[in-house]
C-alpha cells in the first residue's frame, strides 16, 4: 500500500493567539512570516509555527496510544516520556552499536554488525509505536517521519491568494471579509502585582520579615520623595509587561501531508487527527488565562494527494471510523508495549 | 532519455530552509525512498543502489543541483523542549530531577535562516525519463531543510523538455559546474569554484567529500 494523504483545516481562534517569537525588554511579539504579495514584495503576517502543531499532534497521538493500551495513570520513564512526546533524543551511540534492536535494558538479542541495517527492528518499533512510523523519532535507531506539518496561517488580505479555493468559496459564502493582517493584532497590557505593597499580605508575613518589609517600602518611598534611584533591592517586583496577540474569531488556515505505507498507518493518521480536531488544539503562550491558544475546527477538507488529479472532499472522519484498526492493533500488543515502554533507552 | 527542464513553484509563503544545493538524483532518489518505504539509512554503507531514471556519465548523474536566486531573507526559529509537564504528571520513581540546560534533555532555540526566492522558483536540468520523473516528483511536497515544520512547501512541479546550451550540458555551463563535479571533469573552466564535497548521493557522507568543482551558487 502506497498514499499520500493531506488534511486542509480551517480553524478560528477561540481565544487569542499568543505565539511568540521573540522579547525586548517587557514585550512580547508576536511569531510572523513573510507572505508574498501577489504584485511583488513581501508582507508579515502573524503565524504559529509548523513545529508547534506538529508538537501538539505527537501529544494527541500518545495520548490515544496510551489510553488505547490502557496505561493512563501509570507511570513512564524518562527515556519513555521523551521518545512519546519529544520524539527521543539522540546521543550519537546509535550509530556505534552493532545492534539495531529496540534498545532495552538488559535484553540484549542478536543483532546485525556495524552497518547493516536491521529492518525488522525498524518494523517491531513501528508496530508497538504505531505512531513512531508517521511521526519518526529515535529509539536506539532514527525513525524517519513522514508526516509534514504546515503553519497556521492567518486568513487575511495578504494572504488571500495562498488559500486553497474551498476556503476562498467558503469565505464568500459565509459573506467573511478579509481585513489587513495588522488588524488581528492586539496588543494587551498586563502587571504582575508585588503582594507587599498590600498592608493585608503583609500582616501575613513573620514578625522578623514583616519589619523588613516596611523597612523595605519606607527605603523606596523615601528616595522616590528625595528623587533619589531606588536601590535594587528596594524595589517593588510589580512588573508591567505587554504582549501582542491575534484576537479571538480570527481564522487561520492549515495543513498537513502524510505518507502512508499500510491501513494500520492511515488509521493512525486518522485517529490523530481526529483526536486533534476534536477538542481543538491549544497552542502558544498564556494559556492558563482567557482561553488563549484555543483553536476550533469549523472546515475541513481530506485530500488524496495526487498532483494530475487534486480532489478536496469533505473531510468526514468519523465515517472512516478512526481508531478501528489502531486501537485492536494496540490493545493486542499493550502488554508489550508497557514492557517495551519501560525498558526504552530513547537516547 | 532526453534533455529536460525541471521546475519547482513553492509556495508564496512560509520561505524555505535552503543548507546546501539540492542535488536532482538525490531529490529522486528521495522519491523512491519514499515511494517503496525503505527505512532511512544511518550511514553510507547502509545506502542501497536507486533505480533512478537520469542518464550517467563517469558514475555521475546527468543531472544539476538546485538554481535559485534568493530574494529575501528572514529569521524563522526552532525549538524543543523535555515535556517537563508530562514528566511531572506521569513520570514514574526513576526521575528526580530533569536537567534541561545540558545533555539529552536540552532545551534549544535554534535561529534559522528562511529564504524566499524570485519568482518562488527552483529549477535544475538533466537527461532523463521524462514520465518516471514526473511520476517521482509528484510524490515530493516540499524540498529543502525543516519540511517537517512547513517549509519549502512546492505548489507545482514542470517537467519539460529542453534545448542544451551546448558543451557541458546539464553538468556544466561554459565550464562552470551546474553540480558537484571530479576536478578533472573534461570540459571544466581553470577558474571553476573548488571546494571539499561529495560528487554523488548520498550527499551528506562527509566520509567521502574531496576536492571538487562546485556550483557558484553553493
Amino acid at each position: 500500500m502506497w498514499k499520500q494523504l493531506r488534511a486542509e483545516v480551517l480553524f478560528e481562534a477561540a481565544g487569542p493567539i499568543a505565539h511568540f517569537e521573540g522579547t525586548d525588554g517587557n514585550h512580547s511579539m508576536i511569531a510572523m512570516t513573510k507572505v508574498r504579495r501577489p504584485r511583488g514584495g513581501f508582507a508579515m503576517v502573524p503565524v504559529v509555527s509548523g513545529n508547534a502543531m506538529r508538537n501538539r499532534m505527537r501529544f494527541v497521538s500518545s495520548m490515544a496510544l496510551l489510553r488505547a493500551a490502557d496505561m493512563i495513570g501509570e507511570k513512564l520513564s524518562e527515556p519513555a516520556l521523551r521518545l512519546l512526546f519529544n520524539g527521543g533524543g539522540y546521543a550519537g551511540k546509535g550509530d556505534e552499536d552493532a545492534s539495531d534492536e529496540p534498545k532495552a535494558k538488559g535484553k540484549k538479542k542478536g543483532g546485525g554488525a556495524k552497518g547493516v541495517s536491521n529492518i525488522d527492528a525498524y518494523r517491531e518499533l513501528c508496530e508497538l509505536v504505531p505512531s513512531l512510523a508517521i511521526f519518526g523519532g529515535v529509539a536506539g535507531r532514527i525513525i524517519e517521519g513522514k508526516l509534514q506539518v504546515g503553519q497556521l496561517l492567518l486568513v487575511c488580505e495578504e494572504t488571500k491568494p495562498h488559500l486553497p479555493e474551498w476556503v476562498t468559496a467558503k469565505l464568500a459564502t459565509d459573506e467573511i471579509e478579509y481585513d489587513k493582517a495588522r488588524a488581528h493584532v492586539e496588543i494587551v497590557q498586563n502587571v504582575r502585582g508585588d503582594s507587599m505593597l498590600n498592608p493585608a499580605m503583609r500582616t501575613l508575613l513573620l514578625p522578623d520579615a514583616q519589619v523588613a518589609a516596611n523597612a523595605r517600602l519606607l527605603r523606596a518611598d523615601n528616595a522616590q520623595a528625595a528623587d533619589e534611584v531606588t536601590d535594587d533591592a528596594d524595589k517593588s517586583a510589580m512588573l508591567p509587561y505587554t504582549f501582542e496577540r491575534v484576537c479571538r474569531g480570527s481564522l487561520f488556515f492549515w495543513t498537513c501531508t502524510v505518507t502512508v505505507n499500510s491501513a494500520l498507518e492511515e488509521d493512525t493518521f486518522y485517529v490523530t487527527l481526529a483526536e486533534l480536531l476534536k477538542a481543538g488544539p491549544v497552542v502558544g503562550g498564556k494559556r492558563g488565562v482567557d482561553d488563549h491558544g484555543q483553536l476550533r475546527c469549523i472546515d475541513a477538507r481530506g485530500v488524496e494527494v495526487s498532483r494530475e488529479v487534486r480532489k478536496a472532499d469533505a473531510l468526514d472522519i468519523e465515517s472512516r471510523k478512526p481508531g478501528s484498526l489502531f486501537v485492536p492493533h494496540v490493545q493486542e500488543r499493550k502488554e508489550r508495549i508497557a514492557e517495551f515502554l519501560k525498558a526504552v533507552e530513547a537516547a | 532519455m532526453k534533455p529536460l527542464r525541471v521546475e519547482a513553484t513553492l509556495a508564496g509563503y512560509g520561505g524555505v530552509v535552503l543548507s546546501r544545493p539540492i542535488h536532482l538524483d538525490a531529490l529522486l532518489g528521495a522519491a523512491i525512498v519514499l515511494r517503496d518505504d525503505i527505512p532511512r539509512a544511518r550511514s553510507a554503507a547502509e545506502c542501497v543502489e536507486l533505480p533512478i531514471p537520469l542518464a550517467q556519465e563517469r558514475g555521475i548523474y546527468l543531472a544539476s543541483a538546485s538554481e535559485y536566486a534568493v530574494e529575501e531573507h528572514s529569521l524563522g526559529w526552532t525549538n524543543k523542549r523535555f515535556p517537563v509537564d508530562m514528566a511531572q504528571m506521569m513520570g514514574d520513581e526513576s526521575i528526580h530531577k530533569i536537567q534541561i540546560t545540558a545533555g539529552i534533555n536540552k532545551s534549544y532555540r535554534l535561529p534559522v535562516d528562511v529564504c524566499h526566492l524570485e519568482h518562488d522558483r527552483i529549477v535544475w536540468w538533466c537527461i532523463g525519463d521524462r514520465e518516471e520523473i514526473e511520476a517521482l516528483l509528484s510524490l515530493v511536497h516540499s524540498v529543502g531543510v525543516k519540511r517537517r515544520s512547513g517549509y519549502g512547501e512546492v505548489v507545482r512541479w514542470t517537467v519539460e523538455g529542453c534545448e542544451p546550451w551546448g558543451e557541458g550540458f546539464p553538468v556544466h555551463r561554459h565550464g562552470y559546474p551546474t553540480r558537484n563535479l571530479p576536478i578533472d571533469w573534461p570540459g571544466l573552466s581553470e577558474d571553476a569554484p573548488q571546494a571539499y564535497a561529495v560528487v554523488s548521493a548520498p550527499y551528506w557522507d562527509m566520509a567521502r567529500e574531496a576536492l571538487c568543482a562546485v556550483p557558484e551558487w553553493r
